[in-house]
Parts: structure tokens; C-alpha cells; sequence
């Protein structure tokens, strides 16, 4: 009789090791989610940053688009009005 | 004696020719960075912002130049149209040609204020742009890249735009004589004139200028056939080449 209370004694602790294991491990799990989720937009940033670096002021892509956009006045059409007054005269 | 003469003549030459063109050349990054010194990023970027603050100060200060000899200018040109309208009246030229020939004048002038003031803006930008090229040169120096055929090009796209930027506040700084009144049949051949040789300098300043343009694209071009140039950046540790 006194063997079967210990034994039972021994079930309900394991029990109770069983429950606190499932508990840590599902808190465990949890955080472990939690942090997998926040990755996510670190790897967003990332790409960000590197997309901020291609853009920086010095780089290739940037003085080339640059460049492109400079352009000079077309002197034809600059003289336009003054050809109409020389044409008047 | 004659001799000596001549050779003071010489440096005299070289020594006004120096100070000139001191006066007019760009400051560069190349001539603050030495390839052989490591440098931290930080020492980097600060010598860009100075040299930027030194082109900033050198273009406020020619336009403050150019603003006073305007003033100058204008006087003059007052003058100028003051005898065109007297000779316009002395040989008895219609009212309405008269006009208009006053005001083709007026014109010629104000045109070439605006281009020249035009070809300036076009030259900063490209001081502005050799700046960042020479700044990605120097990055890609530093990680040990070859890029003599970019400085070589930079060397070519530096000349070209101080070539420019001169020829550029020469015609700034023209003022140009009224047309010759003869008679009222003359009247268009003379004011011709006038137009023609304003057409003929803006065109000589204008290539110039686009010639600066393109020696600047071509070192760009250079440097955008370094591998992954743009994701260079100062090392902490610098690994010159040669």
C-alpha cells in the first residue's frame, strides 16, 4: 500500500515535469516564432540600405543619370525673336 | 643684358599665366588625397565637404564679380545706345526701323547674358559631377582597382571644363558695338552683322562647353567599367596601387 502511494507520488511529479517541459518548450516555441517574424523586415532593410548605397551621390549610376539631364540651349531657337525684328526691317 | 630681358620676360609670362590660371582652376579632391596614406572614411568625406565648400566659395565669388562689372556694363551700354539713336536719327531712318533696330541691339546684349549665365550653371554642374567622379576614382583607387585610364580621363575632363568656364566669362564680360547706320537700304545688313558675330561667339563658347560635357561622360564611362564600382567604399585598412 505504502509502495503504491510512492509510486503514484513519482507519476504526479513526472506529471508536473511533464507539464513545466510542455509549458517551457511552448514559451520557448513562441519566442522563437516571434523571432523568425521580426527577421523579416531586418532582410527589408538590408535591401534597403544596399539599394540606398547604389543611389549615393558619387556612384556611377547616379553622375551617368546625371550627366544625361545636363543639357545646353538650342541657340537656333534663342535667336528666333531677333531674326523676326531683322526680318522686319 | 638682352639676355636677362628676355628671361625675366620669360618668367614674367609664366608667373602672370600661373596666378591666372590658379585663380580659375577647380579645386580638386586628387590634390588633397594622397593615394599612399591610408585615410579613414570619416577624413575622406571631410575633405570632399571642403573641397565642395571651396568650389562653392570660388563660383560665389566670380558671380559677385561678374555681378559689379555688369553694373559697369550697363553704364556703358547706355552710352552705346545713346549713339545708336543719335546716328539712327542723323541719318533720318524711319521712326518704326528705328525701333526696331534699338531693340534688336538691346537684345543681342541681353542674350548674351542669358547664354553665358546659362553655360555657367551647365559648367558648375559639371565641376559638381567631376567632384563625385573623382571621389568614386579615389574609393576605387583605395581598393586597389587600376583606374589609371580614369584619371588620365579626369586629367582630359578637368582641362576642358577650365578651357570652358575661361571662354565662358570672356564672352560674360563682352559688350557689343551698335551696327554701323549708313542708310535705310543697309539697315538689315548691318544689324546682320551684329547678330552673325553673336551667333559665331556663342557657337565657338557652346562647343567648348559641350566638348566639357563629353571628355566628363567619357571618364564616367571609364569608371562604370571598374567591377562593382559603386559598391566600393574606404577601406579601413587602404591598399594602394601603383
Amino acid at each position: 500500500m505504502e509502495q503504491k502511494k510512492e509510486v503514484k507520488k513519482h507519476i504526479n511529479s513526472l506529471l508536473i515535469l511533464l507539464v513545466i517541459v510542455v509549458i517551457v518548450g511552448g514559451v520557448f516555441f513562441y519566442w522563437y516564432w516571434m523571432m523568425s517574424k521580426n527577421r523579416v523586415p531586418e532582410t527589408i532593410d538590408t535591401s534597403k540600405e544596399v539599394e540606398r548605397v547604389l543611389l549615393k551621390e558619387d556612384s556611377v549610376s547616379k553622375i551617368g543619370e546625371e550627366l544625361n539631364k545636363i543639357e545646353t540651349l538650342d541657340l537656333e531657337t534663342e535667336f528666333k525673336e531677333i531674326d523676326q525684328d531683322l526680318n522686319s526691317l | 643684358m638682352r639676355t636677362l630681358f628676355f628671361v625675366l620676360v620669360i618668367f614674367s609670362v609664366f608667373l602672370v599665366g600661373g596666378i591666372a590660371f590658379s585663380q580659375t582652376s577647380t579645386p580638386r579632391l586628387f590634390g588633397v588625397i594622397n593615394d599612399k596614406q591610408p585615410i579613414q572614411a570619416k577624413d575622406f568625406q571631410q575633405k570632399r565637404e571642403e573641397i565642395k565648400e571651396q568650389i562653392k566659395k570660388m563660383r560665389m565669388e566670380y558671380k559677385k564679380e561678374l555681378r559689379e562689372k555688369r553694373e559697369e556694363m550697363k553704364t556703358k551700354m547706355d552710352e552705346l545706345r545713346g549713339q545708336l539713336r543719335e546716328s539712327l536719327r542723323e541719318r533720318k531712318i524711319d521712326e518704326k526701323k528705328s525701333l526696331i533696330v534699338e531693340r534688336i541691339y538691346e537684345r543681342i546684349n541681353a542674350l548674351n547674358e542669358r547664354l553665358t549665365n546659362h553655360y555657367l550653371n551647365v559648367l558648375e554642374k559639371l565641376e559638381t559631377m567631376l567632384e563625385r567622379i573623382e571621389s568614386r576614382t579615389a574609393k576605387a583607387k583605395m581598393n586597389g582597382k587600376d583606374v589609371r585610364e580614369v584619371e588620365l580621363a579626369i586629367e582630359k575632363a578637368h582641362d576642358a571644363i577650365n578651357k570652358a568656364i575661361l571662354a565662358v566669362k570672356n564672352q560674360a564680360e563682352k559688350i557689343y558695338q551698335p551696327p554701323q547706320i549708313t542708310n535705310e537700304e543697309n539697315l538689315k545688313l548691318e544689324v546682320g552683322k551684329i547678330r552673325k558675330q553673336l551667333l559665331d561667339d556663342l557657337k565657338a563658347v557652346e562647343k567648348m562647353v559641350k566638348e566639357a560635357r563629353d571628355t566628363l561622360r567619357q571618364a564616367a564611362v571609364l569608371l562604370a567599367q571598374i567591377p562593382k564600382v559603386d559598391e566600393l567604399e574606404v577601406p579601413t585598412t587602404t591598399t594602394p596601387s601603383n
